[in-house]
């Protein structure tokens, strides 16, 4: 039987329960915020591949998604709602041998289902299998007609791209106990649906599609987008050119004029990029700043090395999506006369943000600018804010400086010891003038010179 | 040689001829001269006792039209005949009322002269016995628990606050059949309508022009399919029903005739319906904004709103007509089906018995300008037909199978909310699928609105077993259950206002018969207001309709007995 919305229903209905705890009960079998716009994390409108298309969905009634997309990939059909619901099956009614995806409300983490067989990623980004009523003692068999092909036992286990790339190719995965069979489950869909994972998991990017995936051409371009010659960029490379020609350099908004859609795309990607960073942030535990307000865990206190590390490598974030801010804004903002600004600097050096320059004002002021713009731009937690300020002023204090080399030193020293010995300092190579070069050619009409001699 | 002369003879010369002719002539002209002058004398005689026509008078017409103010052409005023008239209440109905009804139980079925038809089944008529009073006064329940207080609005699906047209048609459906039963008295259901039919005037429009598609019942903002404000476009088939209704109410109770107008004087017809008598529903292109309109409504459901709209002085002529349509043959009945293919129009044909029952039960399958035929002859009479075979169809489905069927759209449990539980769809048989497409054939069930619906409509030992299945299925608290799984999953445990508003139209029917009783007014503000701005012209206001005017009486042709 196939596996049905009411599958899909209660299967999101636990992983609602899991992932947010109890939740209040709805009266009366009213539906329950499903539908609200926070769910959807999927832009049906971006093709998952060749030959999908975007679809409104024909409601009836006050609520529910108001579009999902549907297509033919890998040879089975598939239809997905912007909450990721998605179903794959051979049939275009998809009513057999049905592939579920559910994904967990508000994230993007799902799973694949198809009669006993789930399947989800590990956050290594490997394919793992359950398989209800098995065990690592049974016997998995990839079965294909009359031809079989055994499965090693670490089927249950994260795949590899070995196992991955049979179990893709179709048939039929069988699981024999004592050489009875106990469950069978076809693979169809497979391949298109642990695709859809990885996609989804990856926000929609097409980079983790397979190499031989239909990918669309043109992506989110609708089919008037050929006449859009204005704003339409071609997916094919583009050639480099020298920095500063005005010929590469998107055109800044006019004052009045509206925004050109490309420049509102990036400007949306860059702010999902803000979003997810910020997700992943207020996911991650919260280094406390000293003197931050927040004490210091006594129980497990961190390495001054390892906060320092992450103290790092938050900043390279924080500086890295400062720098495309600044350069999508420079590239926006009306140019002085005429020129766009983005033409005239090279590419990977925009000017430093004004935020976290040494700009006019007191040092307080500047201080509450800075923590603003971490705070409400980046989506920094106030105290990850004030720590990156701070180690900003650590850096430029040369005190700090000094402490911060003898940190480096000790990290250094630490890590000597624990890890594999350093390779001898290599003694500089000697300086060979061109003129001794000699060519291969000369060599050898030497050296036999010299033997015909 | 010269012939001779017979003795006796005078011979003619031609002067005597001409003579004769120019007589003749002279007689003529003077007979016509003497009975042109009488004429004359006469004609002019006459002009002396013509009464005159004074400008802006009763008989100056053409004014009259102008001003609005000259009556509807009924069936019962163009054949001059007795109109019908409205049912009292059940607690005002004597006892032998029923007794003295024409039921036409004698009359042989099939299309009269007019295209009028005569059902093979008898529908239920009746006083409630007190199962069925039960279930009505449950029914009522949902609309006393989930009618919003600061709104008048009530939830189409239990607690959640947000509501379509269509949805709150059966909310008017569901307080007209309360007050009808005397569940209600005349206070709280004028009360109810009032505040209602205020905030209809109140809401904030699509773009200024129809109501949007979903409002949220507890402040009346428009909202998404999320709930949350925005904008989604307006659904002719909504604003149609919800028009069927509101000239329901209008009719039955000229005292809210007012209100009701003032909401439909607030609304810009000019898109919604075309020249040619199609209804277009509105979206929001999602690229650039800017609004769409897009034709709406497939067979069934669209002829049910074309009624509506014209019901309010419209002509919906290429909406009300069935073409173009193809059959399907399941169990030996032909089973109509739009036949626009969903490939190309990226609209989805679904068949199923709500729209019929709609039709049937509030409309007599009768044609709006219809007010004076009984209850057994309908004069939209390929709809009548149509709805034979609806039913048909699928009783032979439960004597072939075993399944009790009673299709329609419904809600249900969980995702996706809501599914077509279509007799005919997509190119299958007995189609179960979401509003996507998928097929789920699990959420199958007997809907209590369809089969309480055909119960009411078709008397007869199949619905005597729906009825058995359904009268009882209800929350003594809340209200009727949305309906009874197919493959034994058990009830669909969900409430909503259509299906509790369609059981008691359901059960209004059994008592008092057709829904629609006809107007007893002579003007309406509906075709009189703005006479004089031009508010009237671009927003598509009708004048009021006469013969020519009238939707056709057509019929298709006939399925007389079941084949294989």
């Amino acid at each position: 039987m196939p596996l049905s919305s009411l599958t899909r229903a209660l299967a999101a209905l636990a992983l609602a329960v899991c992932a947010a705890g109890p939740a209040p009960a709805q009266e009366a079998g009213a539906p329950d915020p499903t539908f609200a716009s926070e769910n959807a994390i999927l832009d049906t409108s971006i093709l998952f591949a060749i030959g999908a298309r975007e679809a409104r969905q024909e409601l009836r009634g006050a609520f529910g998604w108001p579009t999902f997309q549907e297509g033919l990939v890998e040879g089975v059909y598939f239809r997905f709602d912007p909450d990721g619901y998605a179903r794959f099956a051979p049939s275009p009614r998809l009513d057999a041998d049905v592939f579920e995806v559910i994904c967990r409300p508000r994230t993007y983490t799902c799973m694949g289902r198809k009669g006993a067989m789930q399947v989800g990623l590990t956050p290594a980004g490997q394919l793992q299998l359950d398989i209800e009523n098995a065990s690592e003692g049974d016997d998995f068999v990839l079965a294909e007609n009359i031809d079989e092909l055994a499965l090693p036992k670490t089927l249950l286990q994260p795949l590899d791209r070995r196992l991955e790339a049979l179990l893709s190719s179709g048939g039929e995965l069988v699981i024999r106990r004592n050489g009875a069979e106990v469950v069978r489950i076809s693979l169809s869909g497979f391949y298109a649906a642990t695709t859809y994972l990885r996609w989804v998991a990856a926000r929609q990017d097409y980079a983790v599609l397979p190499r031989s995936w239909p990918v669309p051409n043109s992506v989110q371009d609708g089919p008037g987008a050929l006449t859009r010659t204005e704003t339409w960029a071609s997916p094919m490379p583009r050639p480099l050119t020298a920095p500063g020609a005005p010929a590469q350099a998107p055109a800044p908004a006019l004052p009045g004029t509206t925004q050109p859609p490309r420049m509102a795309e990036d400007v949306a990607e860059v702010r999902g990029e803000l979003r997810i960073l910020r997700e992943m942030m207020m996911g991650q535990p919260v280094v406390p700043a000293p003197g931050a307000g927040a004490p210091l865990p006594t129980a497990a206190p961190q390495a001054p090395g390892a906060m320092a590390d992450r103290l790092t490598a938050l900043e390279a974030q924080a500086e890295a999506l400062l720098s495309e801010i600044a350069h999508l804004r420079d590239v926006m903002a009306p140019a002085a006369h005429g020129v766009p600004q983005a033409a005239l600097a090279p590419q990977g050096l925009p000017p430093a943000p004004a935020a976290l320059s040494n700009g006019p004002g007191s040092e307080a002021e500047r201080i509450s600018r800075q923590l603003d713009y971490l705070m409400t731009e980046i989506g920094l937690a106030p105290d990850v804010a004030l720590t990156v300020i701070q180690h900003q002023r650590l850096e430029a204090d040369p005190e700090a400086q000094a402490s911060r080399a003898a940190e480096d030193a000790l990290i250094d020293s630490i890590l000597a010891e624990i890890g594999p010995a350093p390779a001898p300092p290599q003694p500089p190579a000697p300086e060979i003038p061109p003129e001794d070069y000699q060519l291969l050619s000369d060599y050898v009409r030497s050296v036999m010179e010299e033997i015909d001699r | 040689m010269t012939p001779p002369s017979r003795p006796g003879s005078r011979r003619k010369t031609p002067w005597s001829a001409i003579w004769m002719f120019a007589a003749a002539g002279l007689a003529v002209l003077a007979l016509s001269g003497g009975v042109g002058t009488t004429a004359r004398s006469l004609f002019l005689a006459g002009a002396d006792e013509v009464d005159p026509i004074i400008a802006g008078s009763n008989l100056d017409d053409l004014p009259q039209l102008m001003r609005g103010n000259i009556p509807v052409v009924t069936s019962s005023r163009f054949y001059d005949l007795p109109r019908r008239e409205k049912p009292p209440r059940m607690c005002e109905m004597p006892e032998d009322y029923f007794d003295k009804l024409d039921l036409g139980r004698d009359e042989s079925p099939g299309y009269t002269r007019r295209n009028e038809y005569v059902r093979r089944f008898q529908p239920r008529r009746g006083f409630l016995n007190e199962r069925e009073l039960r279930a009505a006064k449950v029914a009522w329940l949902y609309f006393e628990k989930f009618t919003q207080e600061g709104t008048g609005l009530a939830n189409s699906v239990g607690n959640y606050p947000s509501t379509t047209l269509w949805d709150t048609a059966s909310y008017v459906a569901g307080a007209v059949a309360a007050y009808e039963f005397c569940l209600i008295e005349k206070p709280e259901f004028d009360r109810r309508m009032t505040q209602l039919f205020t905030t209809l005037k109140t809401l904030d429009l699509f773009r200024n022009e129809m109501p949007n598609k979903v409002y949220h019942t507890r402040t009346g903002e428009k909202v998404d399919y999320t709930n949350k404000p925005g904008e989604i476009g307006f659904s002719a088939l909504d604003i149609g029903r919800m028009m069927v209704w509101m000239r329901i109410v209008k009719n039955r109770y000229p005292h809210l005739g007012n209100t009701i107008d003032a909401v439909l004087l607030k609304w810009d017809f000019s898109n919604i319906i075309t020249e040619e008598g199609l209804l277009f529903g509105a979206y929001v292109d999602e690229d650039t904004g800017e609004t769409r309109y897009a034709q709406e409504g497939r067979l069934g459901y669209e002829e049910y709103a074309a009624k509506g709209f014209a019901l309010w002085g419209f002509r919906p002529i290429l909406a009300h007509r069935a073409e173009p349509f193809l059959t399907a043959t399941i169990y030996g009945v032909q089973v109509p089906y739009d036949g626009r293919d969903p490939r190309i129009f990226h609209s989805q044909n679904y068949v199923v018995t709500e729209s019929y029952l709609q039709d049937g039960l509030e409309l007599g399958f009768d044609l709006p300008h219809d007010d004076h035929t009984p209850d057994w002859l309908s004069s939209d009479g390929w709809r009548a037909e149509f709805a034979d075979r609806i039913y048909e169809v699928q009783e032979q489905r439960w004597r072939h199978t075993g399944f009790m069927t009673a299709r329609s759209e419904h809600n249900v449990k969980g995702p996706p909310y809501f599914t077509y539980d279509t007799i005919f769809s997509d190119g299958y048989p007995w189609n179960t699928v979401t509003p996507r497409g998928d097929y789920t054939p699990d959420h199958a069930a007997v809907a209590a609105k369809a089969a309480l619906g055909l119960w009411a409509l078709w008397d007869t030992d199949y619905t005597d077993v729906l009825y058995d299945a359904i009268i009882e299925l209800y929350d003594p608290e809340t209200g009727m259950y949305e309906g009874l799984y197919e493959r034994g999953q058990g009830r669909v445990e969900i409430f909503t206002a259509n299906n509790n508003g369609i059981i008691l139209t359901a059960l209004l029917y059994k008592l008092q018969g057709k829904i629609l009783t006809p107007y007893t007014g002579e003007t309406e503000v509906w075709y009189t207001a703005f006479r004089d701005q031009d508010i009237r012209v671009r927003r598509n206001y009708p004048d009021p309709p006469q013969r020519e005017d009238w939707l056709p009486a057509l019929r298709h042709s006939t399925q007389q007995k079941v084949e294989f």
